[in-house]
């Protein structure tokens, strides 16, 4: 019985002088923060992804409150992130264009050929510098799959050798064009609207590219000729788009004998 | 007997092809020269399509302090200048000659397709003595000679050390450690003198005092050769190593011969630079390098040709072949009678540190001492298992690395460790994943992370 009272006792006054030493130093040494901060990130996506440059998206909250960068530093986020952070922040919104995950290869794992077999990591970095592979063409994807490896929000799925964005969970980080090893991946506009646009990163000449991929931009100079809007451009033996130009009639991708001109989705 | 520390004991397989005499290849219909055939910069096309070029006539070069210029190594027409597969990996612009058969004067003073015994020239003695360091190094870089034993480092950069790291020793490497190539032994054999010649041509391009042979117990006829060659000559040594592998390597037969260690890179402002043997006042050469230098000296003649030894237990015969530079592998393998089984690999270079090859239409380049063709029993591949921590490849990596934390931090991408645990100081030589009972391929591990973190800081 004594016992337990003096346990009480001692452990209860014991809290009860720490109790008034931390509420002491609560209020002599508290560091002011912004509570806008704790707004900011409740908007953001909050994957850490690293789009912005900042190692988190609190570091990166911290930034836009600290007016030191633009509200519209977060691209993963979007508009609609832009616009609420401008909101709590009371600054004008800055709208810009989205711009998504593209990926310019188009042959699934049964249309393009092999050269060899590939037996050591399975990584498309670790495949590259070994001479490529087993995928006979120098400039296709891989399909081992770093992209999906490397994206934070799931929005990258390996699908026949090749990877499948899903536009609706794209966001634009960017963490997939920097883990692909032969730069397949780019960030394009995708404003929902139907666009034509080359699936194929091949430079060989006609007759290679052809027996390296059934898929692959044979140089043909088709889709220069019938565009009626002068769009097409032949570069190095890779077709062209420029999307600035094109009305998106959609001539080049009915005539292009090898599909590799394509009304890519959304 | 001298030697270093770990390292491993191979079977050296090298009597397959030890014993046969060094032939002239008959001439290839085309040469595929590629631009980029050495460590540098690469080189410019100095022709175009269409030209028509002498054999030995400079057709690419480049204004590149580390490059070296690249010569036509047979007579005939140029018939295309594109991307084509490289035996280092990826595509490279190549040159494409292709041979036409009428009579033309070449540059060079030998006959287009000697018979018999190549070796036998005209011997224009020319006494080093009478020669000038510059006039050396000037004579080296228009021969376009790269070190020869497969890095293909232009040798007249190498030769060329800044005037505070005053060079005393130059090693000749006549080890040969990898399993299977005999070219090196071959040329120590046959052309002992060429190679002596070519080491006192070094010794003169950089002052050094004092020369050492290197050669592995194993080729005793060439150590009692170079001993009996070598008996009057003060300053140079024959050096006779243990059998083991990579004796060869630059940092081993520092340690092996001089029982000095090469400095590990060390990073001031930034920028990492590479402890190399002339830090310690060494420079190391291949002996083919030494006989490709003579020749240049000698004759002025570039370098044009290389021996290569096609071996393997899938090639009919096996043969040390002097080739000319840019002949395809499939004219070489007709050569040697074809394949005998099936072919389940085709490596340029050694087991242990050559390059596996998907085609036979790609060319010898510089650094191509030998073509070795594995049948499919022998080219088994395992599938990767866990590491059991065991240390195996800890016991047996001549750098003194730790391969297995290597491959775990980059699997999991640590690069910022990575530099930590002295990641580019692996010298790529395959002891760990030989050794490795769980068959983890370290070494492609170690390259992926050492381009990664290229890659990292050049994005910086």
């Amino acid at each position: 019985m004594n016992i337990i009272l003096i346990s009480i006792l001692s452990v209860g006054g014991l809290a009860a002088i720490f109790a008034v030493f931390l509420s002491i130093a609560h209020q002599k040494l508290k560091v002011e923060e912004d509570p806008r901060v704790e707004q900011v990130i409740g908007e953001l996506p909050g994957v850490n992804c690293g789009a912005c440059g900042f190692a988190s998206c609190r570091a990166m909250a911290e930034e836009v409150v600290g007016g030191n960068i633009s509200v519209g530093t977060c691209s993963a986020g979007g508009n609609d992130t832009v616009q609420k952070i401008a909101e709590i922040l009371g600054v004008e919104s800055e709208v810009s264009e989205k711009e998504l995950a593209f990926l310019q290869c188009g042959a699934v794992s049964g249309e393009r050929k092999k050269k060899a077999s590939y037996v050591g990591i399975e990584s498309c970095q670790a495949a590259d510098i070994a001479m490529g592979g087993e995928l006979a063409c120098d400039y296709g994807c891989l399909g081992y799959g770093d992209c999906q490896t490397a994206c934070p929000f799931d929005a990258i799925l390996i699908k026949e050798g090749l990877p499948q964005i899903d536009v609706a969970r794209c966001t634009g980080c960017g963490n997939c064009v920097e883990a692909c090893p032969r730069d397949l991946i780019s960030l394009q506009v995708l404003d929902g609207e139907v666009h034509y646009r080359v699936v194929c990163s091949s430079s060989d000449k006609g007759k290679k590219a052809r027996l390296t991929c059934e898929r692959a931009c044979i140089a043909c100079n088709i889709c220069v000729k019938v565009c009626p809007f002068d769009a097409c451009e032949m570069k190095d033996n890779l077709a062209v788009i420029d999307q600035r130009n094109c009305q998106r009639c959609g001539v080049c991708a009915q005539r292009c004998p090898t599909q590799a001109i394509r009304e890519t989705e959304s | 007997m001298k030697t270093f520390k770990q390292g491993i004991y191979l079977k050296e397989n090298k009597e397959l092809s030890e014993e046969q005499r060094i032939r002239r290849i008959s001439p290839p219909a085309k040469v595929i020269l590629p631009l980029a055939q050495h460590i540098g910069a690469p080189c410019e096309p100095l022709v175009k399509k269409g030209d028509l070029v002498k054999k030995g006539e400079k057709i690419a070069d480049s204004d590149s302090f580390v490059s070296s210029p690249i010569h036509a190594s047979i007579s005939g027409k140029v018939t295309s200048i594109e991307k084509m597969p490289h035996p280092v990996g990826g595509g490279v612009t190549a040159i494409v000659i292709k041979r036409e058969d009428g009579k033309e004067e070449g540059q060079i003073r030998d006959e287009d397709n000697e018979g018999g015994e190549i070796w036998e020239r005209e011997n224009k003695e020319l006494e080093i003595s009478s020669l000038k360091a510059e006039e050396i190094r000037g004579k080296i870089r228009e021969a376009g000679i790269v070190g020869l034993g497969g890095a293909a480092f232009p040798t007249h950069v190498k030769l060329s050390p800044p005037k505070d790291k005053p060079i005393e020793t130059i090693i000749l490497n006549g080890c040969e450690c990898e399993p299977y190539l005999t070219s090196d032994h071959r040329i120590m054999l046959e052309r002992a003198d060429d190679c002596i010649y070519g080491l006192k041509a070094i010794m003169k391009a950089v002052g050094a005092k004092s020369g050492y042979v290197a050669i592995e117990k194993n080729k005793s006829q060439a150590i009692a050769l170079f001993r009996d060659k070598l008996k009057d000559e003060d300053g140079i040594r024959v050096i006779s190593l243990k059998t083991k592998y990579p004796q060869g390597g630059e940092k081993m037969l520092i340690k092996a011969i001089l029982n000095r260690e090469v400095p590990w890179a060390t990073s001031d402002g930034g920028a990492l630079r590479p402890g190399l043997p002339m830090d310690v006042g060494v420079i190391v050469n291949n002996v083919g390098t030494a006989v490709a230098i003579t020749e240049a000296i000698k004759w002025g003649r570039p370098l044009l040709e290389r021996v290569v030894t096609i071996t393997g237990s899938a090639v009919k015969n096996p043969y040390n072949l002097l080739v000319p530079l840019g002949t395809p592998f499939s004219h070489i393998i007709d050569e040697c009678g074809g394949f005998k089984e099936d072919v389940g690999k085709i490596i340029m270079g050694g087991p242990m540190m050559g390059i596996s090859q998907y085609t036979l239409d790609i060319p010898v380049i510089k650094g191509t001492s030998g073509i070795l063709v594995l049948t499919k029993k022998e080219a088994v591949f395992r599938e990767e298992k866990a590491c059991i921590k065991c240390a195996r490849c800890i016991d047996h990596c001549p750098m003194g690395l730790l391969p297995t934390t290597l491959g775990r931090l980059v699997k999991g991408e640590k690069w910022d460790s990575l530099k930590e645990y002295n990641i580019n100081e692996c010298i790529e030589c395959g002891c760990c994943s030989y050794v490795c009972p769980s068959k983890i391929p370290l070494v492609q591990y170690i390259k992926l992370g050492k381009l990664q973190i290229q890659k990292k800081a050049s994005l910086k």
